[in-house]
C-alpha cells in the first residue's frame, strides 16, 4: 500500500472510532444529567441521520459528519455482526431501531436505558481501533478493506 | 481495566511525549506566512490542538460509566497513533524548503491547483522511495473536523503528492501531477457523496446492486451475506468513480499530454487488470478519448501521432472485453454514468479548460524545440506552459511515433530540460506583468 494511501486510511479510520466515542461520552454526560453542550447534542443528532442513512443503505451528501460514508459502511458492518444469525434484513432493522431510539433520547435529552445504543458505538469503536492497528502493523495490506468481503470476489 | 486511572495516566504521559517530540523537533519550522509549506505547517499544529482539545473536554473523570472510560481510553490510543503518524509531515516540510522536483514542473503544477482546486492550496510536491505517484489532502483533517467544537486555524489546504523518485527530470511524466491534484478537487467539492446522491440513490441502480449481489453470491461467494456483497459493490464501484473522475479532470486541464503520460507510465504496469482500487487502463483510456473527442482534441493527437493514436485505440477498443465478475457490473455502471462524469468535470474546470486552440501554440513550441531554442515565446506574450509542455510532448513524438517511441521520449534529459525551463521563464514573465 501506498504511504499517502495508508496514511489517509489510518486517518479516517481513527478519526470515525473516536466520533463513535465522543458519542458515548455525550450519552455518559447525559445519563449523569451533566450540562450537556451544543456540541455534545450536534453530534447525536448527526448520528441520529447518519443511522437512518445506513439502515436504508444510501448516503448521505450533505452531512457535516467527517468520514460520513465510511461511517455508513461500518455501521452496517457493525450491525451485521450484531445481528448474526438473526435473518436478511435483520441489520438493516437494528440500525433503523437505533436511530429512533437515540431520536428520542435526543429529543428529551434524557438517557437512562441505552444499553443497545452503548453496545453499538462500542462495538464500531472497538473495531476502529483494531482496524487502526491493523493498518498501523501492516503495510503492505489493506487490512481493514481487504477482509473476507473483498476476498470473497477473488 | 481499559481507561482505569493508572492506564489513562499512562496514555497521557504518551500524548504529551509525541505532542512535545513533533514541536521541539528542529525540523519543524514555521515558514512565512504565505510561503510553501506554511499551510502544511498550520494543519500539523491544528491536528496538535485537536488532539489536546479534544482530551481536555472529554477526560469523564472516576465519577462516569466504565463505557464513558474505555470509550476516553479508546480515544486517547487512537490519538497517540494518529499524532505519532503526523511525523510524516516532517520530510514533506523540508521539501517545501528545497523543492526536488524541477522548478518549472512545480510551477505548472501550482497552476493546475489554482485551476483544479482553488487559490487557497499549500502544493508539497515529494519524491518517494515507491515506484508510484500518489497523494493525500488534508492529510490529518479526519481527526481535526471530527473534533466536536473545535476549529481550525488554516484554511489554507495543503496537498501532498509523491511522486516515483525517479521520474524527478521526467518532465513529460508531470502531467501526471494533474491526476492526483484531481483527487483534492474531488475531496473538496465532495463529487463522490454527490455520486452517491445522484446516481447511486437512484432505485434502478440500487436493484442493480441487489441482482450483481445475488449473483456474486450464488457463483463466488456463498458464504458471505448479500448486505456485505452490496456494500463491497458500491465501495468498489465509488472507488473507479473517484479514479476516472481524477483522470478526467487531468484531460480537462492538460489535454492530450495526459492520454500520452498515462501511456507512457501507466499503461507498461497495467492494461486489461481491474483491482478493487482502480479500473483497468483499457476502460480508463476509453474515457479519455472520449473525453478528448469531445473537447475537440482527436484530430490534433492523430495529426500529432497517428501510430500511437492506433495503440491507443485499440487499448481502448478492448475496455468492453468481458472481465468476469464482478467487474463486468462495475464496468457496465461506469460506462452508463459516463455522460455524467464528462458533466461533473466539465462543470468543475469550466473555461479553465486546456481548449484546442492552444495547440498552435505548442506547435510553435515544439517548432522552437526542434532548432533547441527554449520555447517561451515572446516576452510580452510567452507561451502558456500548458501549451509548453504540450509543446515538448509534439516535439517528441515528431520521430518517435511507435509504441517503444511513447516509453523512450522519457530518456531526452535535453528536451525535458528545455520544456522545465521554458515554463519557468513563462510563469516568471507572466508573474512579472501582472505585477
Amino acid at each position: 500500500m501506498q504511504d499517502l494511501h495508508r496514511l489517509e486510511q489510518l486517518g479516517s479510520t481513527a478519526a470515525l472510532g473516536m466520533w463513535a466515542n465522543d458519542a458515548i461520552l455525550a450519552l455518559d454526560r447525559l445519563g449523569r444529567q451533566e450540562e450537556v453542550g451544543d456540541e455534545d447534542l450536534a453530534l447525536l443528532k448527526e448520528a441520529v441521520s447518519a443511522l437512518k442513512a445506513a439502515s436504508e443503505e444510501r448516503e448521505q451528501p450533505d452531512s457535516k459528519m467527517p468520514s460520513s460514508l465510511a461511517f455508513i459502511e461500518r455501521a452496517l458492518d457493525v450491525a451485521e455482526r450484531l445481528t448474526v444469525g438473526k435473518g436478511n434484513d435483520a441489520a438493516l432493522e437494528l440500525l433503523a431501531e437505533l436511530s429512533d431510539e437515540l431520536g428520542q433520547i435526543v429529543e428529551n435529552r434524557q438517557f437512562e436505558n441505552g444499553d443497545k445504543i452503548l453496545n453499538f458505538f462500542a462495538t464500531l469503536s472497538r473495531q476502529q481501533l483494531a482496524a487502526t492497528q491493523s493498518v498501523l502493523n501492516s503495510p503492505q495490506e489493506a487490512s481493514w478493506t481487504a477482509g473476507p468481503a473483498t476476498l470473497s470476489f477473488s | 481495566m481499559d481507561g482505569g486511572a493508572r492506564d489513562v495516566e499512562l496514555l497521557l504521559a504518551r500524548i504529551k511525549q509525541e505532542i512535545s517530540s513533533l514541536k521541539e523537533d528542529p525540523r519543524f519550522k514555521k515558514p512565512a506566512d504565505g510561503k510553501r509549506g506554511a499551510g502544511l505547517y498550520e494543519h500539523v499544529v491544528d491536528l496538535i490542538g485537536s488532539c489536546e482539545w479534544r482530551i481536555e473536554r472529554n477526560n469523564p473523570g472516576p465519577e462516569s460509566s466504565p463505557e464513558a472510560q474505555e470509550a476516553f481510553a479508546r480515544t486517547l490510543r487512537e490519538s497517540i497513533t494518529v499524532l505519532g503518524e503526523a511525523q510524516f509531515a516532517l520530510p514533506w516540510l523540508i521539501a517545501t524548503r528545497s523543492p526536488n522536483v524541477n522548478l518549472g514542473s512545480l510551477y505548472m503544477s501550482e497552476e493546475l491547483t489554482e485551476i483544479l482546486v482553488g487559490k487557497d492550496t499549500d502544493l508539497v510536491i515529494v519524491p518517494d522511495r515507491k515506484f508510484m505517484y500518489s497523494t493525500i489532502s488534508w492529510p490529518f483533517s479526519s481527526t481535526i473536523e471530527s473534533t466536536p467544537g473545535f476549529t481550525r486555524r488554516t484554511k489554507r489546504r495543503p496537498i501532498v503528492v509523491h511522486y516515483p523518485l525517479s521520474d524527478s527530470d521526467r518532465l513529460l511524466l508531470h502531467p501526471l501531477f494533474a491526476h492526483e491534484i484531481g483527487h483534492s478537487t474531488v475531496y473538496k467539492f465532495k463529487l463522490i457523496e454527490r455520486f452517491g446522491s445522484e446516481v447511486m440513490s437512484d432505485a434502478a441502480f440500487k436493484e442493480r446492486v441487489r441482482d450483481e449481489a445475488g449473483r456474486v453470491m450464488a457463483e463466488l461467494s456463498p458464504g458471505i451475506s448479500q448486505l456485505r456483497l452490496r456494500r463491497e459493490l458500491r465501495e468498489n464501484l465509488r472507488n473507479w468513480i473517484k479514479e476516472l473522475l481524477c483522470d478526467l479532470l487531468a484531460v480537462e486541464a492538460v489535454g492530450p499530454t495526459f492520454l500520452w503520460a498515462v501511456g507512457s507510465f501507466g499503461l507498461p504496469l497495467n492494461r486489461s487488470e481491474p483491482t478493487f482500487t482502480h479500473p483497468p487502463t483499457t476502460l480508463r483510456i476509453k474515457l479519455i478519448l472520449d473525453l478528448l473527442e469531445r473537447n475537440g482534441w482527436i484530430d490534433f493527437c492523430e495529426d500529432a501521432a497517428p501510430e500511437i493514436m492506433g495503440l491507443l485505440r485499440e487499448v481502448a477498443a478492448d475496455a468492453t472485453e468481458k472481465l468476469g465478475r464482478p467487474w463486468d457490473f462495475l464496468r457496465d455502471e461506469v460506462l452508463a454514468q459516463s455522460d455524467w462524469l464528462r458533466g461533473v468535470v466539465s462543470e468543475r474546470v469550466g473555461d479553465q479548460q486546456l481548449r484546442p486552440v492552444v495547440g498552435e501554440e505548442a506547435k510553435r513550441a515544439a517548432d522552437l524545440l526542434d532548432h533547441l531554442i527554449l520555447p517561451v515565446g515572446p516576452d510580452e506574450c510567452p507561451f502558456k506552459p500548458r501549451a509548453i509542455m504540450l509543446g515538448g510532448w509534439l516535439h517528441a513524438l515528431r520521430d518517435q511515433d511507435s509504441p517503444e517511441g511513447l516509453v523512450s521520449v522519457q530518456k531526452d534529459r535535453r528536451l525535458q530540460d528545455l520544456v522545465g525551463k521554458a515554463i519557468e521563464m513563462s510563469t516568471v514573465l507572466t508573474s512579472w506583468e501582472h505585477r
